[in-house]
């Protein structure tokens, strides 16, 4: 038994072989998906329930819209500093400063948002990596280095992987472990939320019962067994940092779950999904494959 | 184990209990939606002083769901001050929270240039299963 856990342990997390052009890939992908999701103007003017670093600065000028177009301008040429490779320790931070102020005043308004954090956070702990691998004279400044490569990988997956097992961790929390029993429940949401976007529109379109949901409640094993194997995918996502074909695996899997809720429920997980497209399907490696053979481990020290 | 491991590992859980700890504090969250699912679920709308439904986007550019989450933001935000849980607040204090709530619904619609009208109420739908059926209560949370 003990040698089977240290046998698991030991497949854990393995660092990855990236190469140059995946790298500039992922990058190029990355800086898209952050582009297209980023506002195109922000509405906010005050924040009068203050989260993260707006409980120190005022961020409202944020919400004045000649200065957010400039901010906008501003973020385009970080992203394609970014993209470019050169001097990452300086680029990524940069990048992952000017991502987080807006959704900051944005989440400020009394009504949190949980679609955005999983970009920032992906930024913010593939900054921590360039970061420290840049204090080891690991990284490279002109070019990234292939053990830089391989770090900003395992960061981004893990603040991924790491996103979706802390949601896992709040259900048992909240609900005092009684989750997975009560998840057949889940399904009165799906009412809830039909009626929300229909009170948001008033469009006749969306005034109508939600299929299933008493069948759901009726039903409460085939229930718990549905919202429950989405949950156990959640809880494990992590296993696959640093792997591929698990990776790809679990990716698929999971953004096979968020388009059933997406159909279920109406609700939209977009920058999830590109996430776990970027780095866990790994779109840009099996994309590099196509020209490229692949290598070994990466050595690190 | 290889040293990338244990930094990962330590990071790795590092980062979890952070989130778990900050909440919601942007980049961090601890992700609560659909945290403790049970037998009732509710939502808010708003309608005017006849109880006649107003589109809430359309007015404030807020959806029906962020009205709801900004009473209950607001909620647990008073009912810190005040030392207490949210459900055991007295209703002068829920009927502060929806008054200000409103004011601010209110200056987010003259501001979009779409006012609301000057009397507003509040609702609150109770879901509930029953058995073979679902049902939905709505009550008047608070009227201008």
């Amino acid at each position: 038994m003990k040698a089977l856990a240290q046998r698991a342990l030991d497949a854990l997390f393995p660092l990855p072989s990236v190469s140059t052009l995946e790298a500039v890939l992922t990058r190029l992908s990355l800086a898209y998906a952050l582009w297209y999701f980023f506002p195109l103007q922000m509405e906010q003017t005050t924040q009068p329930s203050p989260v993260g670093l707006a409980h120190w600065f005022d961020l409202t000028w944020l919400g004045d819209p000649a200065t957010f177009q400039a901010y906008r301008t501003g973020f385009l040429v970080a992203l394609l500093w970014y993209a470019s490779g050169v001097a990452l320790p300086f680029a990524l931070p940069v990048v992952t400063v000017l991502h987080v102020l807006p959704y900051t005043l944005f989440n400020s308004q009394a009504h949190p948002h949980h679609g955005y954090q999983i970009m920032s956070l992906t930024l913010l702990g593939m900054s921590v990596a360039v970061v420290v691998q840049a204090i080891k004279k690991q990284a490279g400044w002109l070019r990234p280095s292939a053990v830089l490569n391989a770090w900003l990988l395992l960061a981004a997956q893990l603040m991924v992987g790491g996103a979706y097992l802390i949601s896992v961790f709040s259900k048992m929390i909240l609900s005092g472990g009684m989750w997975f029993f009560n998840s057949h429940y889940v399904a009165l949401d799906f009412v809830k939320t039909a009626r929300q976007n229909y009170y948001s529109t008033l469009e006749p379109a969306l005034q109508f019962d939600p299929p299933g949901v008493v069948w759901l409640l009726n039903h409460a094993n085939l229930a718990r067994l549905f919202f429950g194997g989405g949950v156990l995918l959640e809880a494990v996502l992590w296993i696959a940092i640093g792997t591929r074909r698990l990776s790809l695996l679990m990716g698929v899997s999971v953004i096979v779950m968020h388009q059933s809720i997406q159909a279920l429920m109406g609700l939209n997980f977009h920058t999830h999904e590109a996430m776990v497209a970027v780095f866990f399907i790994n779109v840009p490696y099996w994309f590099s494959r196509l020209v490229e053979k692949p290598k070994g481990v990466v050595e690190t020290s | 184990m290889p040293f990338h491991k244990r930094i990962l590992f330590v990071s790795f859980i590092a980062f979890i209990a952070f989130s778990l700890w900050a909440k919601e504090n942007y980049p961090f969250s601890h992700y609560p939606m659909y945290s403790d699912p049970d037998p009732t679920a509710f939502y808010h709308y708003l309608t005017d002083a006849e109880g006649k439904p107003l589109a809430t986007y359309a007015y404030t550019g807020k959806s029906a769901a962020q009205v709801g989450k900004i009473i209950r933001t607001r909620s647990i935000e008073r009912a810190k001050t005040l030392g207490t849980d949210a459900k055991k607040m007295p209703q002068a204090e829920w009927d502060a929270v929806c008054r200000d709530t409103l004011a601010y619904l209110h200056a987010q619609s003259q501001s979009n240039g779409t006012p609301l009208p000057v009397r507003v109420r509040i609702m609150r739908t109770d879901i509930r299963f029953e058995g073979d059926h679902v049902s939905e209560t709505p009550r008047v949370l608070f009227a201008e």
